[in-house]
C-alpha cells in the first residue's frame, strides 16, 4: 500500500490491470478530480496481480474504488484489505446495471462488506413546450456569504456514507456558477437545490427541504425553478434511494423516469454513525 | 464510421453524435457511458480494448474513437 504522488502513477496502476470479459471498475473520477485528490495526498493504492484498490481518505471513513480483471480478482484483492487498513470504515459504490454489478457486489459481501443502500438513476429528456412561468422570486441563487449556512444545512440532511457532502470549495463553485438555489424564511434556509451542468446534460445533485417546511410547496418551487433554468438541457439526471417510493413518485411527477443504472453502496463498518 | 455512430446512438439515442467535437464536454457521454461504449466496441469490432486505453481523450469524438480502433487493427 502506498501514497499516490502523481496522476501518471495512478494511470499506470489502473492501466496495468488486464481486461477480460468480467473487467470491473468503480473509478470514474475525471482527470481534474483525480489530480485534486493526488495533490491533497488523499489517495493510496493497493496493487495485486489482477486488481488495483484505490482508497481515498474522507473525514470519517475511506472511500474505496477498484479496478479488477474480474470479480474473482476483486475478491482476492479485498481479502487483503483488513491487513492494509484494519481500523478504517470503508465505503464503496458499485455502479452499473443489476446483472453486471451482482458478482461485483458479491465480491464485497464475501469480504466483510454489507449492502448499505441502493440508489437508482432517473433521467428526464428535454420536453417540448414546457410552458414554464417566469422566474419564481422566492427561489434565488445562493450568495457567497451563504456558504457555511448551506454546508451546515446539508450536514444536517445528508448521510455521509452514501451522499457525498460537498466541500466549501465545491459549494463556492456552485454558487459562482449560479447552480445553487435556495429558499428562505427570514434568515433561515428552508430549502436547497444544487445542480451541475456539463454541456447538454444537467445532474441534480441535492434537493432538500428543512424538516419543518415540508409539505408546504417549498420543494415544488425549487424543482420548478430548477427545471426552468435547465430548459435548454437535453437530459437531466439524478440518483434516488431505490426504495424511497415517495421520492420516486415526486420525480415521476416532474417527468423523470427510471434508468437502467443502479448504485449499490457497500460498507465495511468499524463504527456506527450517530443517527 | 457509421457503425461507431450507431453504437453511440444506441447508448444515448437523445444525442446527435455527428455534430459534436467533444462528447464529454458537451455532456453527451459520461464515465458510465464510456464503460458501456468500450464493451460495445469490443463486441462490434471483435477487439479487447486495454484498460490503459480507457481514457477520456480516446472517446472525446468520432475521430478519437476511430484512431483508437485503428490501434487495434480496425479500419472504420
Amino acid at each position: 500500500m502506498h501514497l499516490v504522488t502523481s496522476t501518471k502513477e495512478l494511470s499506470h496502476a489502473i492501466g496495468s490491470v488486464a481486461r477480460s470479459a468480467g473487467y470491473t471498475t468503480t473509478f470514474y473520477a475525471s482527470p481534474a478530480q483525480a489530480e485534486n485528490w493526488v495533490e491533497s495526498q488523499s489517495l493510496v493504492v493497493i496493487r495485486s496481480e489482477q486488481a488495483v484498490l484505490i482508497l481515498r481518505r474522507e473525514k470519517k471513513f475511506h472511500r474505496l474504488y477498484h479496478v479488477a480483471r474480474d470479480a474473482t480478482a476483486l475478491a482476492n484483492a479485498l481479502a487483503a484489505l483488513p491487513e492494509a487498513v484494519p481500523e478504517a470504515t470503508i465505503v464503496a459504490d458499485v455502479i452499473g446495471t443489476l446483472d453486471i454489478i451482482r458478482p461485483v457486489v458479491g465480491a464485497y459481501t464475501e469480504n466483510a462488506f454489507t449492502q448499505y443502500k441502493r440508489l437508482s438513476r432517473m433521467y428526464r429528456l428535454k420536453q417540448r413546450l414546457e410552458g414554464f412561468a417566469g422566474q419564481d422570486a422566492e427561489v434565488v441563487c445562493a450568495a457567497p456569504m451563504d456558504v457555511e449556512l448551506i454546508q451546515a444545512f446539508l450536514d444536517s440532511h445528508l448521510d455521509p456514507l452514501f451522499e457525498q457532502i460537498p466541500s466549501l470549495s465545491q459549494l463556492n463553485d456552485a454558487i459562482s456558477s449560479g447552480s445553487l438555489l435556495v429558499t428562505r424564511q427570514s434568515a433561515d434556509l428552508t430549502g436547497v437545490l444544487i445542480f451541475n451542468t456539463i454541456g447538454l446534460t444537467t445532474t441534480l445533485r441535492y434537493w432538500h427541504v428543512s424538516h419543518r417546511q415540508r409539505n408546504r410547496g417549498v420543494g415544488a418551487r425549487l424543482m420548478r425553478e430548477f427545471l426552468r433554468r435547465c430548459e435548454s438541457s437535453a437530459r437531466i439526471l439524478l440518483w434516488v434511494i431505490s426504495d424511497n417510493a415517495d421520492a420516486i413518485s415526486k420525480y415521476r411527477h416532474y417527468g423523470f423516469q427510471e434508468d437502467v443504472l443502479v448504485d449499490d453502496i457497500v460498507v465495511r463498518q468499524m463504527w456506527m454513525p450517530t443517527p | 464510421m457509421k457503425k461507431v455512430l450507431d453504437i453511440l446512438s444506441s447508448i444515448r439515442p437523445e444525442f446527435d453524435f455527428s455534430v459534436s467535437d467533444d462528447y464529454l464536454a458537451d455532456g453527451m457521454l459520461d464515465s458510465f457511458d464510456m464503460i458501456t461504449l468500450v464493451s460495445d466496441l469490443d463486441k462490434a469490432f471483435s477487439v479487447s480494448i486495454e484498460g490503459a486505453d480507457i481514457l477520456p481523450e480516446n472517446f472525446r469524438n468520432l475521430a478519437a474513437i476511430q484512431l483508437l480502433l485503428r490501434k487495434y487493427g480496425v479500419d472504420t
